[in-house]
């Protein structure tokens, strides 16, 4: 008795100190909550309201989900008043270590390195950012990212809430996809990701989730509702299964003990975790917080990304979340295979009447063709599939219990047969018809999402036979659809033309291309090669004037980085090789060059030097493509064949959808512009029509090229220049 | 009328093949087939592989998007002919409990997944109509 005594109240001692603990910890947590400093301040606007990521050193990091101590990653946020006015070495210096900024100007500041920007509490300017509602940005893939916000944005409610959609509309135009060659590999995968999300949005998907619904809670009630009247279950007759099934059923009722265990000690888990992350993260107690912090973290997709931020709050709610559903998951287990077991044998023993058969199959095979006739497949191919499935039952069921003999009267396989056939001209009729009166285009709006504040790059996921409402626009720049110009703000008529045909005279675009469309291009137009030869270094460049049969035959290249990037995220340099085979076709081939350790100090040229061989083949010409070198970390390339010095000619090349090169734009007496455009190109010429506003309605040439079916997926809306506002409510 | 043939190649193979099951089922083409190659050929057979030849070409159509959605089309018929086979009783009292459930919901604020369980009852009332007016007609 007294031993019992003395147990109970050591446990009693052992739960009282847990919840003195818990207290002093939720005081110390509630404390530093409130003493916060400005810059702590900003960081919790801009990570927590504005969604981004903010750099803290290793101290603070992970303390909150938009906290990290990769510099990379996440912005380091800075006052005005904590730099030096005019000292520009300490801002470029910070720029140096840190590529992700985001500067409040709560104190006067002018500087003129590393870039020209002047501001105060109210407002920015500067001649190398982009300056929208008020908020300057300036974002480099490979280099700078970085926000100038003046304070007075932030401490004005309405300008705050202004400043959170221009926010939102600069992240989505910073999420574009750049699809380039590189990328290819990149969007098939995103493709077939595409796919599963349509999938999840279809009736089948619903169907299916409804009834895993049913068979989940069937078996959490299956004692219950057995209760009302128990029906003898029979075997499955397939014994194999049976058997396999019935172990594995055994084997989670051995594991039962330890998983409520388990799911008990997770139970416990749960107060703690809700209390800290509450009192961390919003400064309370809040169930429903902590439900939408765990939805968020579960999605297996994000756990890269907290591994690489070093969010390890993040990672153990992850695996909490993990361990809790898996455990009840096992427990449910001997339920759920006790259900299975009992379906399958009720399914086994489905027996059709022999009318049922008579009249399903022929029924099943002409709703088919229907389908199959009247509809497109890529859009039909689920229920078309259903019905599959649903007559390979059929069929296994008359099989197994032979019901019916498929004897049918001369007037039913008359009726059948003129119905099927009936069916099936009717369908291919209609779809000729189509073909040559056109499918018809449902309509939907050409900016899809309800934001305020819309920039351009905009990714647009096209549907089937869809085209867009009108949208009128007046832009200081042009627009691109792909690499189709559908928008000039100078010129009355615009013409994209493939750039084999270039000619150089007039205002004219050149887009950036595939290279091997470059190739060809180049290698077909003088014009167009002379127009495209860069003064500087690229890494695009052509060897030419070698006598045929090289390929066996060693070369020396000595490559010089310039090193403005320590780590150009290289550490071997791959060439593609370029060259026309006999029938005037571009061939392909890719080799490794260099191996590339990076440079030894920033800004100072380094050069490094390699044997290559070229293709074996006739051809006397290569194009060579360094593949992920950009052009600006190359200071210059020199070919030796033996010592002879080989110069190359080096071309202008961009990445994804760009212009590499414009002219004649500033000349307003020109009326037409030409967007020359490398591969299969449709020549789509068209007047700028604007209305009394002057405004254009850009939808018109866009839904040319859609009914055409030269854009379809996924289609990018872009400027010249980033973040061009083409809706601002 | 050529480009259609090229835009609509898989559905007129499609059709072609399943015109080819329906003549199959009404006629019997596997006794001369039979006798012709001297080898027993079954009606079920023959409608086997040309189903199995449907799949193939909707799997030409798009793999990955046929096969999750034949697995999830399965377990759907699968779930429709366990419902047909179980006890009335049971399939009312089941979607009873889907009803209490969907209430529980909406008395704690969860209304899209109220919706979700309203949606479970629903279909569960429709299986237990369905089977009360129509198994006699369609099972033995």
């Amino acid at each position: 008795m007294k031993s019992c005594l003395n147990k109970k109240k050591s446990i009693v001692n052992l739960i009282s100190n847990i919840f003195v603990l818990f207290l002093v910890f939720l005081v110390i947590s509630c404390v530093k909550v409130k003493a916060q400093t400005k810059v702590e301040y900003y960081k919790g606007l801009f990570g927590r309201d504005f969604r981004l990521p903010i750099y803290s050193d290793e101290s603070n990091s992970g303390k909150d989900f938009f906290l990290t101590n990769d510099p990379t990653s996440g912005y380091l946020l800075l006052l005005s008043s904590s730099l030096s006015v005019t000292n520009n070495a300490s801002l470029e210096g910070i720029i140096t270590e840190n590529r992700k900024i985001i500067l409040i100007c709560d104190k006067p500041i002018n500087v003129s390195k590393p870039f020209k920007l002047l501001c105060d509490k109210s407002f920015v300017k500067s001649s190398d950012f982009v300056v929208l509602g008020g908020i300057a940005r300036r974002y480099d893939p490979q280099g700078l990212d970085a926000f100038v916000v003046p304070e007075d944005i932030l401490t004005s409610p309405d300008s705050r809430s202004t400043a959170e959609k221009y926010f939102k509309a600069y992240r989505r135009s910073d999420m574009f996809p750049v699809m380039d060659e590189e990328s290819e590999s990149i969007s098939r995968i995103l493709r077939k990701v595409d796919q599963v999300k349509v999938l999840v949005e279809t009736p089948t998907f619903e169907v299916f989730s409804i009834t895993l619904l049913i068979f989940v809670v069937l078996s959490l009630f299956y004692k219950f509702i057995n209760s009302f009247g128990v029906k003898e279950r029979k075997g499955i007759n397939i014994k194999g299964i049976e058997s396999v099934l019935k172990k594995l059923k055994l084997y989670f009722v051995s594991c039962r003990h330890f998983v409520i265990y388990e799911i008990l000690v997770l139970t416990v888990m749960y107060i703690p975790l809700v209390v800290i992350l509450g009192v961390k993260d919003i400064g309370s107690i809040n169930i429903g917080y902590f439900v939408k912090y765990s939805l968020d973290s579960l999605r297996i997709t994000n756990l890269v990304s907290y591994i690489n931020q070093g969010n390890y709050f993040r990672i153990i709610i992850f695996f909490y979340n993990f361990a809790y559903i898996t455990s009840i998951l096992s427990l449910l287990a001997p339920r759920l295979i006790e259900v299975l077991i009992v379906a399958l044998s009720g399914v086994y023993r489905v027996k059709f009447n022999k009318n049922t058969q008579r009249y399903l199959v022929p029924g099943v095979l002409t709703v088919l063709l229907a389908v199959v006739s009247f509809t497109a497949l890529p859009n039909s191919y689920r229920f078309v599939a259903f019905l599959l499935v649903l007559l390979a039952f059929l069929t296994l069921n008359n099989l197994k219990f032979n019901t019916f003999s498929y004897k049918y009267s001369s007037n039913e396989k008359i009726l059948f047969l003129a119905v099927a056939f009936l069916t099936v001209i009717t369908g291919f009729a209609s779809k000729y018809r189509e073909i040559k009166v056109g499918p018809k285009y449902k309509y939907e709006d050409l900016i899809g999402v309800n934001d305020e504040v819309v920039t351009l790059p905009y990714s647009k996921q096209l549907g089937e036979n869809v085209v867009f409402n009108d949208f009128y626009i007046s832009l200081p720049e042009p627009v691109f659809i792909d690499r189709y110009m559908v928008y000039s703000p100078v010129n009355g008529r615009i013409e994209n033309r493939n750039a084999k045909d270039f000619v150089n005279t007039g205002s004219f675009f050149i887009q950036n291309g595939n290279p091997v469309d470059m190739v060809s291009a180049i290698s077909s137009s003088s014009a167009l090669s002379k127009i495209l030869v860069s003064d500087v270094p690229t890494n695009f460049f052509k060897l030419s004037g070698l006598s045929s049969g090289q390929g066996q035959k060693e070369f020396t290249i000595k490559i010089t980085f310039t090193c403005n990037r320590i780590d150009i995220g290289q550490n071997e340099i791959r060439a593609n090789f370029y060259y026309l085979n006999g029938n005037s076709e571009v061939e392909e081939s890719e080799s490794r060059l260099i191996y590339f350790p990076g440079c030894s100090r920033p800004g100072e040229p380094e050069a490094f030097t390699s044997k290559f061989k070229l293709p074996n083949t006739q051809a006397t010409l290569f194009f060579i493509r360094l593949i992920d070198v950009q052009a600006d970390d190359i200071k210059d390339i020199k070919i030796l064949d033996s010592n002879v010095v080989i110069t190359p000619t080096f071309y202008l090349k961009g990445k994804g959808y760009k212009v590499i090169i414009s002219e004649g734009m500033t000349d307003s007496s020109k009326p037409a512009v030409t967007n020359y455009i490398f591969g299969d190109t449709y020549n789509l010429s068209f007047d700028v029509n604007t209305d009394l506003d002057g405004k254009f309605n850009i939808s018109k040439p866009i839904n040319v090229l859609v009914k055409k079916g030269i854009i379809k997926d996924s289609t990018l809306l872009w400027s010249t220049k980033s973040y061009v506002p083409i809706r601002v409510n | 009328m050529l480009s259609m043939f090229k835009s609509n190649i898989y559905n007129i193979v499609l059709s072609l093949v399943i015109l080819v099951v329906l003549v199959f089922v009404l006629f019997p083409i596997e006794k001369k087939i039979s006798s012709i190659l001297h080898i027993e050929i079954k009606k079920h057979s023959m409608v086997s592989v040309l189903v199995g030849l449907c799949l193939i070409i909707l799997f030409k159509i798009n793999a990955l998007g046929m096969l999750l959605s034949l697995l999830l089309m399965s377990f759907s018929l699968f779930m429709f002919f366990f419902g047909v086979t179980s006890s009335r009783k049971h399939v009312y009292v089941l979607a009873l409990i889907f009803l209490g459930l969907t209430s529980v919901m909406l008395v704690i604020k969860m209304e899209t997944v109220a919706e979700f369980f309203s949606r479970a009852f629903y279909l569960l009332l429709l299986l237990g109509a369905f089977k009360d007016v129509l198994y006699e007609k369609l099972f033995k």
